[in-house]
């Protein structure tokens, strides 16, 4: 196996060692506001907000540096209402993301922060906390009213904590991000995201929606478009390159993929109007930063922007070179309306799509609601090999069948599975799979469907369960097609210049629906009649067996007509069949000497002596024949 | 002649076998019928299992393992040193079992030959034509093996490559050596029986009662011998599976899934539907109703059969494979097979040719009715359910009729065949 532990360790961490005696670390509080819109070559056009709240002061980073529990005084900018739960819940780390629709990596590329559809939270507690199964439960619930989801069904049997998928995004030594007793994750893939979501995740905001960036947010376009993500990521980041001193960082992402080609006739031309159905007002006066990028990097002359760009922005070269049109907001004339339009020369050219070089996708295999196969097909269209970690979080009524999918030759390994136990634990399977350059690797989990009790069915049982998303987490060798390969940059504009080589990526697969056989949901009590009367039908029987004897009785005994009736039906009945069988013809009286036994009385002679025989000498004489 | 008959039978069975297991689709159809695989016999579960333990993942944790460690261990063994005689394995668990059956049946016969020998001053003077002859009774020995070689259900049973093969070849053993008397053999078999399915512990009663039914003065030592084989077996059993999986998580993952039954998928019990469908603060109580079934005809029955032990134990079994709460095809094989050594009752049962075709007609409905509500979506659980219940109401039905019947000879051999009462015709009633 060419893995090494270190190599997964590093993954998708900040790792750092931070030997910083931070003595006098000011007070200061950050919140930046940045868009970046996204034209795609499949016509979509994808605007990803991101509104970054930072805050350092002496107590936080004591905090950080000492994996200790935060305790916050004198709330400025960071949101009280979550600061208060983090303080509360022994939180370090938390990411909770919300979404609609599904991300197409294939043709829309990796994007700035992937989730699958429905809820997603994975935290990472700090090491002071007791019992943490409690703590996690009570997090919950306090985090589902705070964003109005159904977090609250988030419980044992959809919690897992994996080894390697979702290591710290945050600065933490090597001793934390490798102890994953600490996380916890869940996915909810049936949780519906609308307006009721998005209401109190903007009043997390420091403007609300009543300036800046944030005005955009007008329910009726969110909730139309393709693909809708509503986030919060909350993690103790570095204030720098060379990471001097720790704070924290909470950003609250939402990304839009809409399609404006649909409704433009055939351009892909877009307008803040047109994409959100209103314009920019106001800035927000708390923002140290408002800007909107516009990834110009494959525009090739194709469209023009109005306003003019500010400024153009250059990074990189190779796969990680990125172009980025910057208008900052606070440079545009005070009290006007701010709009930002793209103007197509010609009409939009569905053509080929460079893919991903990791692409994924999943579906469920076999007919019949018995068993089936959950397979997974990895493709690696780059030349060279990658190496996959696969996380499958699977309910304890799908019950996998490990060994038919797993043979000695396949270049892959179990990091860790833990077995569901029925009604208290899911499945957690993550392997480390090998992906050769340019191939595709199948793999599948046989599993057989379980009978739930009636009361445990959703009110649609017909439809089927939901079966959340796969995660795929790779080291890929080029920032070709990543949005955001760094992880030291506090602002969505420093995030956006690509580092050169390695790139981290972690991608979700889609959503399975799987339908379990039902029972009659109508019928409980029939049920309940019919089996007890058979088992009250042996019951009766043995009754009569073991607690009467036989008599024989007159049949002539019966005062009432009915039974006399009833019986002379009997005794015609009777004549017809039974007779023979129990009433045997009658014989003149045998004296027992006369008995036929006795002619056999040498045969029997003889068993009795075998039968002495298998006494004294402890024979088997069982040959009868 | 008659000898090499029997041979040519045993190789037929194993002949049969052999090529239904080399018919790779049958058995892999066989093994996913829910009637033959329970989640507690189920091949592919100890495959699973033995894969978890290799792996190192703690398989008494999860939900899908639930035999006990030293089939785990055997299993293990099996699987990674004997992969390609597997078949020959259960096949000759088979035999083994046919032959023990056949073996029980013979000694059982000479037996009944023996007593009423003993017995004959005692029987009525017109009850001549019940008794029983050496010839009649020495067939029955053929119909046994003969019928455990060529029931559909062990058949299927051993296709389907169900660790039932060796529960039923534990419980045959155990008979043998209960009609033979070996008192130290029989506890430690038991004990072996219950360790595996739990259930079997009940064959205890039968097995002192026929120790002790013999020689009086024979009673004491026989019941401590056996009980304290028994004892000292299952605890050496336990102490080796804790040893094997390093802690006593088996026990509930065993027989606790054993008694509370959570795996509610389709089989041929009483148990899966009822469940479903039952209310949650009700599980309980029917539960433990339903559990105690399997046990509660013990007693009553241990005194109305004590002159026949063996007669007992096949009733024993039967009520185990109705009211077990995994049962499969396989239990019901089992004792099926044993009731040839009861031809002579068959005069006497009024329901056979009903509860043959009960049998029969279910056996056929189930694998439809599974089909339809599974695959086609065109009928629903309930159609499945009806059917199960109308299996357990069939082998009820005989089993009651059998001990009726009983009954009913007994009575006819000691006060004869008149049916009259100062010469009015009369019935035999209970009273």
């Amino acid at each position: 196996m060419l893995l090494t532990d270190k190599m997964w360790l590093t993954l998708g961490v900040l790792v750092t060692i931070f030997a910083l005696v931070s003595a006098d670390v000011e007070e200061s509080n950050t919140f930046t506001e940045e868009l970046l819109i996204k034209p795609f070559p499949s016509g979509h056009v994808q605007s990803h907000f991101e509104f970054t709240t930072t805050w350092r002061n002496p107590e936080i980073s004591h905090s950080i540096e000492n994996y200790k529990d935060f305790e916050f005084s004198h709330y400025d900018l960071f949101p009280r209402a979550l600061g208060e739960i983090i303080e509360a819940y022994h939180v370090r780390e938390l990411h909770l993301s919300l979404t609609q629709g599904l991300w197409r990596h294939q043709i829309w590329g990796y994007p700035v922060v992937d989730a699958p559809p429905g809820a997603q939270l994975w935290v990472w507690f700090n090491p002071t906390v007791d019992n943490l199964d409690q703590t996690w439960k009570d997090l919950v619930n306090a985090l589902s009213g705070l964003v109005c989801a159904s977090l609250n069904f988030i419980d044992s049997t959809n919690t897992v904590s994996p080894e390697l998928s979702y290591r710290p995004q945050g600065i933490a030594e090597e001793w934390y991000a490798g102890n994953s007793s600490l996380m916890r994750y869940a996915a909810l893939p049936r949780e519906n995201v609308c307006t009721e979501n998005l209401t109190p995740w903007k009043k997390l905001l420091p403007c609300d929606t009543r300036s800046g960036l944030a005005v955009l947010l007008h329910p009726a376009p969110l909730y139309t478009a393709n693909y809708h993500a509503l986030s919060i990521h909350l993690r103790p980041s570095c204030v720098d390159k060379s990471c001097t001193s720790p704070q924290l960082e909470l950003v609250q992402a939402l990304s839009l993929v809409q399609n404006p080609t649909v409704s433009m006739n055939g351009h892909q031309d877009w307008s803040l109007y047109h994409l959100f159905s209103t314009k920019l007002i106001s800035v927000c006066p708390l923002a140290s930063m408002s800007v909107i990028y516009v990834d110009i990097t494959n525009n090739n002359n194709k469209f023009s922007l109005y306003p003019e760009p500010y400024k153009v922005r250059k990074s990189g070269s190779g796969s990680s070179f990125r172009k980025h049109a910057v208008y900052d907001i606070n440079d545009t004339p005070p009290n006007e309306e701010f709009d930002l339009e793209a103007h197509y020369k010609s009409r939009h050219v569905y053509g080929f799509i460079p893919s991903p070089v990791l692409h994924v996708s999943r579906f469920i295999t076999g007919y019949g609601q018995e068993g089936g196969s959950i397979t997974v097909k990895l493709t690696n269209t780059g030349s060279e090999p990658l190496s996959v970690v696969y996380l499958e979080v699977l309910p304890w009524y799908l019950r996998l069948f490990l060994h038919t999918s797993h043979d000695e030759n396949q270049p892959m390994y179990v990091s860790k599975l833990v077995t569901a136990l029925d009604r208290e634990r899911g499945w957690l399977y993550e392997a480390v799979v090998e992906v050769q350059g340019k191939s595709t690797v199948e793999l599948s989990l046989e599993f057989t469907r379980a009978l739930l009790k009636w009361l445990e069915y959703p009110p649609d049982a017909n439809h089927g369960f939901y079966i959340p998303a796969a995660t795929i987490s790779t080291i890929l060798p080029s920032p070709k097609n990543v949005a955001v390969n760094n992880l030291g940059g506090s602002t969505l504009g420093d995030k956006l210049i690509l580092e050169e080589g390695e790139a981290f990526i972690r991608i979700h697969t889609e959503t399975l629906l799987v339908s379990l056989p039902t029972p009659d949901f109508s019928m409980p009590y029939n049920v309940i009649c019919l089996a007890c009367t058979v088992v009250a039908l042996a019951f009766g029987p043995i009754h009569n067996i073991t607690t009467k004897k036989l008599v024989l009785k007159k049949v002539e005994g019966n005062a009432s007509p009915i039974g006399r009736l009833t019986s002379k039906l009997k005794n015609i009945f009777k004549r017809g069949g039974k007779k023979e069988a129990e009433e045997v013809p009658k014989q003149d009286p045998v004296i027992v000497e006369e008995n036929p036994l006795f002619e056999d009385r040498e045969e029997l002679e003889d068993i009795e002596e075998e039968n002495e025989d298998v006494r004294i000498h402890g024979k088997t004489g069982n040959e009868v024949s | 002649m008659v000898v090499s008959g029997v041979w040519l039978m045993y190789a037929i069975g194993a002949g049969l076998r052999l090529w239904l297991m080399n018919n790779t689709s049958g058995s892999v159809y066989a093994a996913r019928r829910v009637e033959l695989s329970t989640p507690l016999n189920s091949w592919k579960r100890v495959q699973e299992g033995v894969f978890l333990y290799e792996k190192g993942v703690s398989v008494y944790s999860g939900g899908v393992f639930h035999e006990t460690p030293l089939c785990l261990f055997f299993g293990g063994f099996l699987i990674r040193s004997w992969k390609a005689y597997l078949p020959f394995i259960f096949i000759i668990c088979d035999m083994l079992t046919a032959f023990l059956l056949a073996s029980v049946a013979g000694t059982y016969s000479r037996q009944l030959l023996m007593n009423q020998k003993k017995n004959v001053k005692k029987y009525a003077t017109d009850a001549t034509h019940l008794l029983l002859k050496s010839t009649s009774l020495s067939s029955g020995v053929v119909y046994v093996a003969a019928a455990y070689l060529f029931s559909p259900y062990t058949i299927a049973s051993c296709l389907a490559k169900t660790t039932t093969v060796f529960s039923n070849l534990v419980l045959a053993a155990s008979l043998v050596s209960m009609v033979n008397g070996y008192t130290v053999l029989f506890g430690a078999l038991v004990a072996l029986a219950t360790y595996q399915s739990f259930y079997p512990i009940c064959l205890l009663v039968p097995g002192i009662l026929h120790f002790t039914r013999d020689d009086q003065n024979y009673l004491k030592s026989s019941v401590i011998k056996s009980l304290l084989s028994f004892c000292i077996t299952l605890v050496l059993l336990m102490l080796a599976s804790a040893e094997i999986t390093g802690g006593w998580e088996f026990i509930e993952a065993t027989y606790g899934f054993i008694l509370s039954a959570p795996d509610l998928t389709p089989n041929i019990g009483l148990f899966w539907y009822f469940f479903t469908e039952m209310f949650e603060h009700f599980k309980c109580f029917f539960i433990a109703t339903f559990q105690i079934n399997a046990f509660v005809y013990v007693l009553p029955l241990a005194i109305r059969l004590r002159h026949d032990p063996i007669l007992l134990a096949m009733a024993l079994l039967a009520f185990t494979a109705v009211f077990r709460s995994y049962p499969s095809l396989g239990d019901v094989g089992l004792y099926l097979a044993l009731l040839p050594m009861w031809k002579h009752l068959y005069p006497f049962m009024r329901q056979t040719f009903i509860v043959g075709c009960m049998l029969v007609a279910t056996s056929v409905l189930g694998p439809i009715m599974f089909h339809l509500w599974i695959y086609n979506g065109s009928a629903n659980a309930n159609f499945y359910f009806a059917v199960t219940l109308a299996f357990n109401t069939a082998q009820i039905f005989l089993i009651t009729d059998l001990l009726f019947a009983h009954v009913k000879r007994e009575y006819h051999l000691y006060n004869g065949s008149n049916m009259e009462v100062d010469g009015v015709p009369a019935r035999l009633m209970l009273q």
